[in-house]
């Protein structure tokens, strides 16, 4: 094999280096992004909008999809999903959103809840 | 190395992909996640990353496909097996095409493709879920991988330079 391979040189650190930079610019550019004063819960499944709660509001829902169920808790402007029964408990884990723009995921059941802004509506006729 | 006869191939395959395969179930029992959802250490490209120095990138792909593949059947479901290759693949191909650097070692080659394989893996999920909103991820995915892709990239320069490269003979 080629031995250079196996001796640590200095350009791999260019790797993290850009990495890193990356990291941060779309950290900077997340926390700079104007946020709208109101803002929704939005659980999506498939693409498809199952509810919009507002954030302002104490709320608890059970969203059935295909594969299971998720528990979406609002509880003093931060979102969880409190409860799953998918296999990875990835969603279940997430730490709680609070601002525009995050999201929680839920891969195996393909659901997300996502919080959004006002001008941010999905359709202006439903 | 080459894989001379058809049993030595059989045998080596066998062997890396037995190898690889242990070491996702193992990741699977101890889930070194860092407190960090989705976060995982990646002991699988370990192996693959051995292969590609140690045999060629031909062999390295075969055992990467064939692990995923292997553990989505055993541990996981049609859908996380995409989510993985979708993951996999894209870290093998950086990989594979960073290996022509002459200035990259083997620890940059394994950083490189733990942050291809998060970005893979990002990029499914926003294009499953359509949403482009998982952009707040991103940060972390990209700390967690270069850190993951470190320690896996530590652990391949040890193993190669304990391995008796000039004895072996297969």
């Amino acid at each position: 094999m080629d031995r250079s391979k196996m001796q640590p040189r200095l350009w791999d650190w260019l790797i993290p280096a850009v990495t890193l930079l990356v990291a941060v610019g779309v950290l900077l550019g997340c926390l700079l992004w104007p946020q709208p004063p109101e803002a929704t819960v939005r659980v999506t499944a498939g693409g498809k909008t199952l509810a919009e709660l507002p954030l302002s509001a104490d709320a608890e829902q059970v969203f059935t999809v295909d594969g299971g169920y998720n528990r979406v808790t609002v509880a003093n402007g931060r979102v969880t999903v409190s409860e799953a029964d998918c296999q990875t408990q990835v969603c279940v884990h997430h730490r709680a959103i609070s601002r525009v723009g995050e999201s929680i995921v839920c891969a195996p059941h393909g659901l997300v809840v996502t919080i959004i802004g006002e001008g941010d509506a999905p359709d202006l006729i439903a | 190395m080459k894989l001379r006869s058809v049993a030595t191939r059989v045998a080596t395959y066998g062997l890396l992909i037995a190898l690889a395969f242990v070491f996702s179930y193992l990741e699977s029992l101890l889930p070194l996640n860092f407190g960090i959802p989705g976060i995982k250490l990646g002991l699988g490209n370990l192996v693959v990353l051995l292969t590609m120095a140690l045999l060629s990138r031909r062999e390295a792909l075969i055992v990467a496909a064939v692990r995923i593949v292997l553990v989505g059947f055993t541990f996981g479901n049609p859908y996380s097996m995409l989510y993985a290759l979708c993951g996999g693949l894209l870290s093998f191909a950086v990989m594979a095409l960073l290996w022509n650097s002459r200035k990259l070692s083997v620890l940059g080659i394994s950083m490189a493709g733990a942050v291809a394989h998060n970005i893979g893996q990002l990029l499914f999920a926003a294009a499953v879920t359509e949403t482009v909103r998982l952009w707040w991820y991103l940060p972390v995915l990209l700390v967690s991988a270069t850190v993951t892709g470190a320690l896996i990239g530590v652990a391949a320069l040890v193993t190669l330079r304990r391995l008796p490269l000039h004895k072996s003979n297969i």
